[in-house]
């Protein structure tokens, strides 16, 4: 049989320049490395009301804390009053306050 | 290789404190977790315990002092400590390979190929570190020896002035340390073997550290007490053991919530235990040699029975169908009709590597039936990971739940269940 006559049969032949990614390591994006650079150290909390949707902020979002890092007084962080999780910019959190974490990143699904 | 430098890090009241990492507000407060079965303690927070409350107490009894003193009642959040020790595991690998992980709150580390100049300072640094990231305060003893480990991680745990590390080096620090430890507190002694060391002289970790291996050998027996000797003389008897070795046997045990005597509520009880130990083979390739079931009636109740059951099977296997249905065949032939059943326990044991299997050229096993199973456990596996433990299931398991416990007062799984995160509010 020739090349004809086995792709009417539905056979396709391949030829030309060679798959670049065969033999190469697959690459993938990882979401998960982007949004978590110490993963023991990471915790996930959901946002609990609307009050801060004119930042973009929602309720339901999820907040990637990172109790790794030093916040800095621009850092959204997470600080306790009493058994409450309360989210603040650092500078605004009460001096006496203890800081459970750093808001890494805060992530919005529009479908789920 | 050199000689080993060991470091214990000993998480304190381990599950009252990951408890407390997602209710700050309890930090400082009397904090009691229960058992599956809400039955007895099984950890205090420090103000628990500076109530007298002991280990083990059973709830019932000491209902009233809870009260009297707003105790917070916790049920067992076994996935919840779990997330938080793999946490702790995972920042000690990054510090050294070198680990053996020796319960859920305790880890060895090896830190004798570590380039530390000021132990103390390191120690301190660990310690802040796993407190910053997970939030668990943790005790760190640093000694020649495991035994020696333990016993100063201990000391830095009850002495504030420590600050939560020591380290025993120095054979003077070391021997002061001995003297001031009753044996009743050394690791391996007990209660048991205490008054007969005390007839006769020996009342601290120093009167043992003194006397001669052979001694040893004869005063608390055997090679144990040799090691006991050595070990408290800052050499090394017991080394690092790695992950895979540590493990002889995996058991599990559940009171029902309910004594139950239905035959199809323990088989459902016994084939859980069974999927989760078999899954825990697969990881570690391992198979299992023995299977050995254990169920009782209620023990504070009139006509208290127990029966156990061992088996050793032909082939060793990690094949959850198998191993359910050996364990479920022997539970069907110790069986009674009308019985109460309180109680059942699973073990398994007589493990083998499974590669050791593959390359067993004398035939003595049937090889190609255990890889046929092992591709099939190896989809179900896959499955397991991508969709949750609990896709897969084989018939008995889902039989009956009423075995479960009753997960009354148990916190939210915060950081295992996307239903069950913890909530953070904004403050306008």
């Amino acid at each position: 049989m020739d090349e004809q006559q086995l792709e009417e049969q539905g056979v396709s032949i391949h030829a030309g320049f060679p798959n670049a990614a065969v033999g190469s390591h697959a690459k993938t994006l990882n979401l998960t490395k982007l949004l978590v650079k110490h993963p023991a150290a990471t915790y996930l909390m959901q946002l609990d009301n609307n009050a801060w949707a004119r930042y973009g902020l929602f309720e339901g979002d999820l907040v990637v804390v990172d109790r790794a890092i030093m916040p800095k007084p621009r850092d959204l962080s997470i600080w306790t009053d009493g058994d409450e999780f309360v989210i603040s910019v650092r500078k605004d959190i009460p001096e006496q306050s203890p800081i459970w974490g750093v808001v890494s990143s805060v992530i919005h699904q529009f479908r789920k | 290789m050199s000689q080993p430098l060991f470091a214990l890090i000993d998480c304190n009241n381990f599950f009252a404190s990951c408890e407390q990492v997602f209710r700050p507000a309890l930090v400082g407060q009397p904090l009691v977790v229960l058992s599956s079965n809400d039955g007895c303690v099984v950890a205090r927070s420090a103000e628990a315990r500076a109530l007298k409350i002991p280990m083990g107490a059973p709830a019932f009894k000491y209902k009233d002092l809870f009260k009297q003193h707003g105790v917070q009642q916790f049920s067992a959040n076994f996935e919840l400590y779990g997330d938080i020790s793999r946490r702790i595991t995972e920042i000690l690998t990054s510090i050294t390979p070198r680990l053996e992980v020796y319960s859920i709150d305790e880890s060895f580390l090896d830190i004798s190929q570590l380039d530390i100049k000021d132990y103390q300072a390191w120690a301190q640094h660990v310690r802040k570190t796993i407190l910053q990231w997970v939030g668990v305060p943790v005790s760190i003893g640093i000694a020649p020896s495991k035994t020696l480990a333990k016993l100063a991680s201990e000391h830095a745990k009850r002495k504030p002035e420590l600050q939560g590390t020591l380290v025993l080096l120095d054979e003077e620090v070391r021997d002061s340390y001995l003297r001031a430890l009753p044996i009743e507190e050394i690791w391996g002694i007990g209660w048991r073997l205490g008054p007969r060391l005390r007839s006769i002289g020996i009342a601290t970790a120093y009167d043992i550290a003194k006397l001669s291996p052979v001694q040893g050998r004869k005063l608390i027996g055997s090679v144990h007490g040799e090691r006991m000797v050595r070990e408290l003389n800052s050499q090394t008897c017991y080394p690092l053991e790695s992950l895979g070795s540590e493990q002889k046997m995996i058991s599990a045990s559940r009171t029902f919530g309910n004594d139950t005597d239905q035959s199809s509520v323990v088989e459902s009880a016994l084939a859980n235990f069974i999927a989760r130990a078999s899954q825990k083979l697969r990881v570690s390739n391992r198979a299992a040699t023995r299977v050995a079931i254990y169920v009782t009636t209620d023990r504070h109740k009139p006509g208290y029975r127990t029966w156990s059951k061992e088996v050793i099977l032909d082939q060793p296997t990690a094949d959850t169908g198998t191993l359910i249905s050996v364990a479920n065949q022997m539970f069907a032939e110790l069986y009674e009709p009308g019985v109460q059943y309180h109680r059942a326990m699973s073990l398994i044991s007589g493990f083998v590597s499974d590669t050791q299997l593959q390359t067993d050229l004398l035939g003595f096993r049937d090889v190609p039936t255990f890889d046929r199973s092992k591709q099939r456990m190896a989809a179900v596996d896959s499955i397991h990971g991508r969709y949750g433990r609990q896709t897969l299931y084989y018939g008995t398991e889902k039989l009956a739940t009423s075995w479960q416990p009753r997960k009354s007062i148990r916190s939210p799984r915060y950081t295992t269940s996307w239903d069950e995160l913890p909530r953070v509010i904004i403050k306008a």
